[in-house]
């Protein structure tokens, strides 16, 4: 998973964040490794430079609400980190303009990044009144991609979503127990094409064999040879009696009683 | 990776489903086919049976007539077990008749390998062979007949049972007679073979 740093949030030995009752509306990200979400800046976040809060909170641009510090004082925002993409300096501008919440520099390390995050709290604007109205509605949505996609840890670094191995886990079994199946029914389908076909082999191999060690056997012919033919013909034709087989009166009117 | 996945999947299944159909509409052709073959059997069992009442040409009384339907289901009955006792009867004579045929086609071939005339032999066994095919061709007849005089609806028209029981006597004669003729056949191949070894040992003398 990447570790996404989010650049300046809290000097080193700066308390970890603690959620502010005061500031933040309802903790959807309470149940993620017990902290609570980053937020973007909400439209009072000017409020925030006031030193009045000692917390700082990630929330989303649509959030209405307040936004706790996470250190006591006002921050000079660091740089942020070069981002392979491009990214708007203003992450709120970002949210309201583009279709989706593009996350700020340090979320475009991770491969799903959390669209609705936004990386700088310090990075508020004007327009986060103006945006905020429009985006307020997403705040649902948008707490929910959140959720689905990462979550923070105590370090402030959103981690990546835990779903995505099983998920492959599960593409690879679902694969498995296909080619299982198919190797299954193929197999299937062999044996029966075998036997319809194993009646038939024995009746046809057996007569060369048979023609070939008559032939070989017979290869220095001798009168006996012709006499013991004679005979075995003779005994079998003597065998069947078609006057016992097909009687007359088998089919007469005293036999089936008419 | 899903797509790819879902790819896989379809393509494994559809490779054992192909082997199945492969092997299933075999026996999905013979299955049509032999119900066109009722169908047909059916169309040649009513011709058959107007041919039987039209060569009899028998003429019942109404009380022969009324003594027939109420017997001939009995009877029928009791046809059906003669028939299969004739298909058992059929099955020893004919693997007999092709015991007799490889026996005389062996001796054939070893003879002529010792450079000794076989010409009365092999004609002799073509004789044969003409009087089992005789035979064969008489007993199908027989058993067509003996099936339609138990398939029909004798009490619906007792004359056509009538026929068709008529017809099947006569026809079991003509299969003895033509059972007889194999045993002549097989003398004739005998005498041939008996020609053989006199021919085979006087050359061995010779030599």
């Amino acid at each position: 998973m990447d570790d996404i740093t989010r650049p300046g949030r809290r000097p080193e030995g700066a308390t970890p964040f603690v959620a502010s009752s005061r500031n933040e509306g309802p903790n959807v990200h309470a149940d993620i490794a017990g902290v609570a979400p980053r937020r973007a800046p909400a439209p009072v976040a000017h409020s925030m430079h006031d030193g009045s809060s000692t917390e700082t909170a990630y929330r989303p641009a649509s959030t209405t609400e307040n936004i706790a510090v996470g250190h006591p004082a006002p921050m000079t925002p660091p740089a942020p980190r070069p981002m392979p993409s491009s990214t708007p300096t203003n992450p709120i501008d970002s949210v309201s303009s583009s279709p989706s919440i593009t996350p700020a520099d340090p979320l475009k390390t991770m491969p799903n990044p959390p669209a609705s995050v936004m990386p700088e709290q310090q990075k508020t604007d004007s327009s986060q009144s103006t945006h905020s109205g429009s985006t307020g509605d997403q705040t649902p949505s948008l707490l929910a991609e959140i959720e689905d996609q990462g979550k923070t840890d105590a370090d402030g670094k959103v981690q990546q979503a835990p779903s995505s191995p099983i998920k492959k886990k599960h593409n690879i079994a679902a694969i498995m127990i296909a080619v299982v199946m198919a190797l299954g029914l193929i197999a299937g389908a062999g044996y029966a094409y075998w036997q319809n076909n194993k009646t038939a082999q024995p009746e046809t191999q057996s007569t060369p064999k048979t023609s070939t060690n008559s032939v070989q056997e017979e290869s220095t012919t001798t009168t006996d040879n012709v006499d013991n033919t004679s005979k075995a013909i003779d005994e079998a034709i003597k065998s069947i009696d078609e006057t016992k087989e097909f009687q007359a009166t088998d089919i007469s009117d005293a036999t089936l009683g008419l | 990776m899903k797509i790819t996945s879902l790819k896989v999947i379809g393509l494994a299944l559809l490779t054992g489903m192909v082997a199945v159909n492969i092997v299933a509409s075999s026996s999905v052709m013979a299955v049509a086919t032999s119900t066109q073959t009722t169908e047909q059997k059916k169309t040649a069992q009513t011709a058959r049976i107007a041919e039987y009442k039209s060569k009899q040409k028998l003429t019942l009384t109404t009380a022969e007539q009324t003594k027939l339907k109420g017997s001939c289901k009995a009877a029928q009955a009791k046809l059906t077990a003669i028939t299969t006792k004739y298909q058992a009867a059929n099955v020893a004579r004919i693997k007999v008749y092709n015991t007799i045929s490889k026996k005389i086609k062996t001796i054939t071939t070893s003879l002529n390998d010792n450079n000794i005339d076989t010409k009365a032999i092999e004609a002799a066994q073509i004789k044969l062979t003409e009087a089992i095919d005789a035979y064969k061709a008489a007993y199908d007849t027989l058993a067509a007949g003996l099936a339609d005089t138990s398939e029909l609806d004798c009490v619906t028209d007792p004359v056509a049972f009538k026929s068709a029981l008529v017809t099947a006597r006569a026809d079991q004669l003509v299969v003895v007679e033509k059972a007889k003729a194999i045993p002549d056949a097989v003398v004739t191949v005998q005498t041939a073979l008996v020609e053989a070894k006199q021919a085979l040992k006087s050359d061995q003398e010779a030599n």
